[in-house]
C-alpha cells in the first residue's frame, strides 16, 4: 500500500497538472515524497533506471548500517560491502521485472555480513514516465523470525504425526498381543465354556479395535466415525470370529441411509453394546445346533437413532427373564445410560429384539446428569 | 515316498511378541514359520526363500515401506508377495505404493490372517 502512495505520488510530480492538486503545488512533490519516503517503517529504497541510489527510507539504512551520503548515487549491488550483489535479487531486477513491472512478496535468502543469514519478501514496481524515463521502488520487508516460526510450527506438527503414527502402532501392536493370546488360549482349553468365553473377550477386544480403523487420522480434532460403515465392519468381524466355530447362525446388517457420524466414544459404546447382544443371542437364543438369524439394525434421524439385535430364537422363558442380568446385560445398560439411550426388549416365542433408542433434544440434561453419578 | 514342501512364511516384526503369537498361529496351521526382528539384507530374505512376508511397517528404524521397496526392486525377491502390518488405516495406498500386495490392519484375527496365506501361496 505504501509503495501505492509513493508510486502515486512520483506520477503526480511527472503529470505537472494544470488543475489545483489536493497535496499542493506539483513542484514541492518530491518534499513530499522524500517525507514519505523517511517516515515508513519498511526499508523503502527508490533507484534509477541504471539501478542508482536515488534516496532510501531511513528504515533501510537503520537495518542495513547504511547512510544517506554513502549510498547516493551509487550502484544498488556495490552498497555497504557490495552485499546487496544477490543472484536472485539482480534476477528481478534486471529479467522480472523490466517483464512484469510489480512484483510482490518476492522471497530472497542472504546472509548479511551484519545480520546473519535473512529470508526477505521484496515488493518491487517499476514507474514510467512520459519522457520514457524510468525509476524503479524496492520495499524490502525482512521475514525472517516469521519464516523462523513457520518453519517451528512445521517442525513441531511433523513431530506430533510421528509421536501420534507411533502411539497407534503401539496402541495397535498391544490389542493385537491380547487379542492373539485370548485366542491361541481359546483354540487350546478343552472345556467349551471356557473356549466361548476366551473367544467372546477375543471379540470385545476387536471391537474397541474397529473404532480405530475407521477413524481418519489426518484430521485429529473433532474426528468422527462413519457408524454405518463401522457396524458393518463390525458385524462381519464377529461373524467371522464367532459363527464359524459355532453354530449355523448368519448376523445381517441393515443400515438406514441417514446413518450418521459420531464420536469414537459413542461408536464404542455403541459397538460394544451391539457385540454383547450378539453374544447374548448366540448364547441363549439357539439352543443346540439350531438354525438362525441375527438382524442388526441401526437407524437415524435429526432427532434421534435406533440401534436393535432381533433373532429369531426362542425368545426368553420366564426363568432367564427373572434372574438378575449378567455381564453382557450390565455392560449394555450401563454404555446406554452413558449415551442417554433408553433400553426396550421384547421376547415371543418367536425370537428376542433389543431395542436402543436416543432422542437428541433430550441429551443433554439427561448426560449432565448421569455424568454427575 | 513324496515328500510335499510346507508352505514357508516369514514374519518381520520387531515385536518379539507378536511375532511369537503369529509364528504359534501359523504354524496351527502347519505353515512353516520364520521370524526375522530386524532387516539386515536382501540376500538373508532369499535365503530364508519364504513363499510369503509379512512385514510390519515400523520395525526399529527401518520403515518397513522402505525395505519393501528394496525387496521389490531386487530380482532375487521381487516376486515374493509381502503383506504389510499396520496400524494405521490409511496406510493401505502407502504400501501399495512401495509393492506389498495387500495389507493387514493390527489388531487382526486370525481367520483375517490364514486367508491372506491362503490367497498368496494358492499357486505354491
Amino acid at each position: 500500500m505504501l509503495l501505492s502512495i509513493v508510486m502515486c505520488i512520483l506520477i503526480s510530480m511527472s503529470h505537472h497538472q494544470k488543475v489545483s492538486d489536493p497535496l499542493g503545488d506539483p513542484k514541492d512533490g518530491h518534499i513530499l515524497t522524500r517525507a514519505i519516503i523517511d517516515t515508513i517503517r519498511e526499508p523503502l529504497i527508490v533507484l534509477d533506471e541504471e539501478l542508482r541510489v536515488i534516496t532510501a527510507s531511513s528504515s533501510f539504512y537503520k537495518k542495513f548500517s547504511l547512510n544517506r551520503e554513502n549510498t547516493h548515487s551509487k550502484m544498488f549491488y556495490d552498497l555497504g560491502e557490495g552485499e546487496w550483489n544477490i543472484p536472485p535479487l539482480r534476477k528481478l531486477l534486471e529479467k522480472i521485472i523490466p517483464k512484469h513491472t510489480t512484483i510482490e512478496g518476492y522471497e530472497v535468502k542472504h546472509n548479511f555480513p551484519f545480520l546473519g543469514l535473512r529470508t526477505m519478501l521484496v515488493n518491487a514496481r517499476e514507474i514510467q514516465y512520459e519522457n520514457g524515463r524510468k525509476k524503479m521502488l524496492l520495499s524490502i520487508f525482512d521475514n525472517t523470525i516469521e519464516r523462523e516460526l513457520q518453519s517451528e510450527k512445521e517442525k513441531l506438527l511433523s513431530q506430533k504425526d510421528l509421536l501420534l503414527k507411533e502411539m497407534r502402532h503401539r496402541i495397535a501392536n498391544s490389542l493385537q498381543l491380547i487379542a492373539s493370546i485370548l485366542i491361541l488360549k481359546a483354540g487350546m482349553v478343552k472345556s467349551k465354556e471356557t473356549r466361548f468365553q476366551l473367544e467372546d473377550a477375543h471379540s470385545r477386544i476387536m471391537t474397541i479395535a474397529t473404532v480405530q480403523e475407521q477413524l481418519d487420522p489426518s484430521a485429529l480434532e473433532g474426528e468422527k466415525v462413519k457408524i454405518g460403515k463401522y457396524l458393518t465392519a463390525l458385524c462381519n468381524s464377529l461373524s467371522k470370529s464367532m459363527i464359524g466355530g459355532r453354530k449355523p447362525i448368519t448376523i445381517e446388517v441393515m443400515i438406514g441411509v441417514d446413518a450418521r457420524k459420531v464420536s469414537p466414544e459413542e461408536a464404542v459404546s455403541l459397538g460394544l453394546m451391539t457385540t454383547e447382544l450378539v453374544i447374548n443371542s448366540l448364547k441363549h437364543a439357539f439352543p443346540g445346533t439350531k438354525e438362525g438369524k441375527v438382524l442388526v439394525t441401526y437407524m437415524s434421524t435429526n432427532k434421534k437413532w435406533s440401534l436393535s439385535v432381533a433373532d429369531d430364537g426362542i425368545g426368553q422363558s420366564k426363568k432367564i427373564k427373572s434372574k438378575r442380568p449378567g455381564l453382557g446385560t450390565g455392560i449394555v445398560s450401563a454404555l446406554a445410560e452413558q449415551i442417554s439411550a433408553k433400553i426396550k426388549i421384547e421376547s415371543t416365542k418367536l425370537g428376542t429384539k433389543v431395542s436402543i433408542t436416543h432422542a437428541h433434544a433430550k441429551n443433554q440434561k439427561n448426560k449432565s446428569l448421569s455424568n454427575r453419578r | 515316498m513324496l515328500k510335499t514342501k510346507k508352505i514357508k512364511v516369514l514374519v518381520i516384526d520387531d515385536n518379539f511378541g507378536i511375532s511369537f503369537l503369529m509364528r504359534k498361529a501359523l504354524e496351527l496351521k502347519n505353515y512353516e514359520v520364520e521370524i526375522l526382528n530386524s532387516f539386515r539384507n536382501v540376500n538373508e530374505i532369499k535365503e530364508i526363500s519364504p513363499n510369503i512376508i509379512f512385514l510390519d511397517i515400523s520395525i526399529g528404524k527401518k520403515n518397513g515401506l522402505t525395505i519393501s521397496r528394496e525387496l521389490k526392486n531386487n530380482t532375487l525377491t521381487k516376486n515374493i508377495p509381502i503383506v504389510m502390518l499396520t496400524g494405521e488405516a490409511n496406510t493401505k495406498e502407502l504400501a501399495k505404493e512401495a509393492g506389498a500386495s495387500d495389507h493387514i490392519l493390527k489388531p487382526f484375527g486370525l481367520i483375517r490372517l490364514y486367508k491372506i496365506v491362503e490367497k498368496y501361496t494358492k499357486k505354491v
